[in-house]
């Protein structure tokens, strides 16, 4: 009883933790249980479910404050490593999933005919992620990673009466299969040439043995599979077509979490296994960065439709990200984690607008935005923050994100991608400026104002979310040393 | 002589697999690419067995060719697929396709230095099934309860988007 205690109230034990009690197995059981919740209830009304998803997220979000910190432990035979850098994950996920289901609660009435398992399943998927974040071998790894993704065909697909959802579904489906492949193809060769599939096992069997151009090879096709996940270039043409065809706020959750998932993954990657491989590993990284920068900025230019530029805008996310990544240093690896936080926060907003507009103006088409500003000036200035961070206009917080990549790249004397990097980051002021343009300075095609509002709970999120999108970028160090005193155990 | 006959035993096992793989996918109608494919898990479950995986190579022939590749059978009788609509000749996909190929096994050539010999993972000794059921659950304990999970999100998943609401459920929850 007191270690329940110590998981859901705001208690530091200093006992050891046990299996029982990391957060993922709860997950696990409050998926399990809402589940059983649903086949017992009496009539067929989605509010509960939702209700219950929203506030359990919601409480273990609370919970996840008391977590012990400064403590780095393994579990399982060292397949869970629990440290700085999970938590740091897992409270993004956790974050994405209760914005997520309660995107999922607005757009109840589009298609879910009564399948409230559309507000569990992100339970599912965040325990996969929560794997994810703390994974010690490739087999947990590869089996988190395969939930997760079992877990996005199913919501991506989930209107499936509607056909650009199916389309998306099939597209995913497909594509996640054959990034599986490559992954666990790599995985293979690793396992034959390190003999094992442990993490700490294979950086030191590959630290002898990294001339062996099979050991090349198998990173390169892991990397391979990472990049499917990230939706980075040239990886990346699923991801415009399925945030465009899934439902909202599954988009949102693809765009947020799973590249999250993505991310600490080849972080764990990075300072595990690959770490005796590192210059060949920058090489690759590198490689991903400047493309991704290239085709997501300017892919999204000629976009006419908020979600596609979204896709697009993910993809030249996904760019700034591995650019820190592959600039390797501590401070690096500190930029990435904040950039990430602004990232999603910002992301999450205007999915969060797109979702709760969308049946009010009858689709996501830039123009179907138009004269918002006037109608609802509330939601078009909520929109404008969450842009404009994307974009990095000074005082937000995507500003400061892309401002501390591009130093930490600076130092490590990678002056020509910093350039590529800034031109980009340029041209995408493009895009993210339409959309307010839209908004702002252009009549409404017919002249019908969209009156309807949102509900005060929607609000709340949009503003929750608006207020922390500024607030991570007024007070950018202070955040950042919070960071640093979480991951590295001060 | 008997590397002589293990190695025979392979070359004859690989070269039905990939035989049988491209038959899977060229076949034509959807019943012999299926068939084919049985063949294919077939070839692999005998390359288990001479790699002394046994109990491996059993459960790739019972579970693929056998459960699996019936289920897929049923299907394409149930969805009464006949021959593939008329295909057109895509002559510039099917070079692209074979060059690609071309390209991986190239660079598996070079990467896995094929025809140069590398020494194994060590095997462990004796009886493979105990050694696996011991693996399963110490080492691999975490991921092998996952998949438990795994397997849930997906029964959970089919009946989502397969099963279909009977109207008047749906009128009661759509009020």
């Amino acid at each position: 009883m007191n270690t329940v205690a110590t998981t859901l109230f705001l208690q530091k034990s200093q006992e050891p933790m046990q299996w029982w009690n990391l957060p993922e197995v709860w997950w696990i059981f409050v998926g399990i249980l809402l589940l059983l919740l649903e086949m017992l209830r009496p009539r067929r009304n989605s509010a509960s479910i939702a209700k219950a998803s929203i506030f359990a997220f919601a409480v273990m979000l609370i919970a996840s404050l008391g977590w012990p910190t400064g403590l780095e432990t393994t579990f399982f035979g060292g397949a869970y490593q629990w440290d700085g850098l999970a938590i740091f994950f897992k409270r993004i996920f956790l974050i994405a999933g209760l914005a997520t289901t309660w995107m999922m609660r607005k757009c109840e009435a589009q298609g879910i005919q009564g399948r409230d398992e559309f507000y569990i399943l992100p339970w599912f998927a965040v325990a996969a992620m929560g794997f994810v974040s703390s994974v010690g071998d490739f087999v947990t790894g590869f089996v988190s990673i395969e939930l997760l993704t079992v877990c996005s065909y199913i919501m991506v697909a989930f209107y499936r009466s509607d056909r650009f959802s199916l389309e998306a579904g099939a597209k995913y489906l497909v594509i996640g299969a054959l990034s599986t492949a490559f992954l666990v193809f790599g995985i293979t060769i690793l396992f034959g040439t390190g003999g094992s599939l442990r993490f700490d096992q294979l950086a030191n069997s590959l630290a002898s043995g990294h001339q062996d151009p099979a050991v090349t090879m198998g990173v390169v096709l892991v990397l391979v599979g990472v990049g499917f996940k990230l939706a980075a270039a040239p990886f990346h043409w699923w991801a415009p077509d399925v945030y465009h065809g899934a439902p909202t706020p599954v988009s949102a959750f693809l765009a947020v979490a799973s590249k999250a998932a993505a991310v600490v993954f080849l972080l764990r990657l990075l300072i595990g296994p690959f770490a005796p491989l590192w210059t060949q590993c920058q090489q690759v990284l590198l490689a991903l960065a400047g493309a991704s920068l290239l085709v997501g900025n300017l892919g999204a230019l000629s976009q006419r439709d908020v979600k596609r530029v979204m896709g697009y805008s993910s993809v030249s996310h996904a760019g700034f990200i591995l650019l820190g990544i592959s600039a390797g240093s501590q401070p690096a690896m500190l930029s990435v984690c904040y950039y990430l936080l602004a990232y999603t926060l910002a992301t999450l907003l205007v999915f969060g607008v797109i979702c709760g507009m969308i049946d009010k103006t009858g689709g996501s088409l830039m123009r179907q935005f138009n004269g918002l500003a006037q109608s609802r000036p509330g939601v078009a200035w909520l929109m404008t923050i969450g842009m404009l961070s994307l974009a990095g206009i000074p005082p937000l917080s995507g500003f400061f994100g892309k401002w501390f990549i591009f130093a930490s790249v600076w130092q490590e004397g990678m002056y020509v991608m910093v350039f590529l990097a800034g031109f980009t980051a340029v041209a995408s002021l493009f895009y993210y400026l339409a959309i307010v343009r839209h908004m702002f300075f252009e009549k409404p095609a017919d002249g019908r104002a969209i009156s309807s509002g949102l509900s005060f709970g929607y609000q709340l999120l949009l503003v929750v979310l608006a207020v922390a999108t500024v607030a991570v970028g007024l007070v950018p160090g202070a955040v950042q040393r919070a960071i640093y005193a979480l991951i590295f155990n001060l | 002589m008997e590397s002589f006959v293990s190695s025979l035993v392979f070359w004859v096992f690989a070269t039905g697999l990939v035989a049988f793989s491209v038959l899977t996918v060229a076949g034509r109608s959807p019943v012999s690419s299926a068939m084919s494919l049985v063949a294919t898990m077939i070839f692999v479950g005998g390359i288990l067995i001479t790699l002394q995986a046994y109990f491996l190579g059993m459960m790739q022939v019972m579970v693929y060719a056998g459960a699996v590749m019936v289920l897929f059978l049923f299907i394409i009788m149930l969805l009464n697929l006949d021959q593939e609509s008329v295909r057109k000749k895509a002559w510039v996909k099917a070079l692209s396709g074979v060059a690609l190929c071309g390209g991986l096994f190239w660079i598996l050539l070079g990467g896995l230095g094929l025809g140069q010999s590398r020494p194994l993972p060590p095997v462990p000794q004796g009886s493979d099934i105990r050694d696996l059921g011991r693996l399963l659950f110490t080492e691999y304990l975490l991921p092998f309860e996952l998949t438990a999970v795994l397997l849930l999100v997906a029964i959970v998943g089919v009946i989502l988007l397969c099963h279909q609401v009977r109207d008047r459920a749906a009128k009661k929850g759509g009020a």
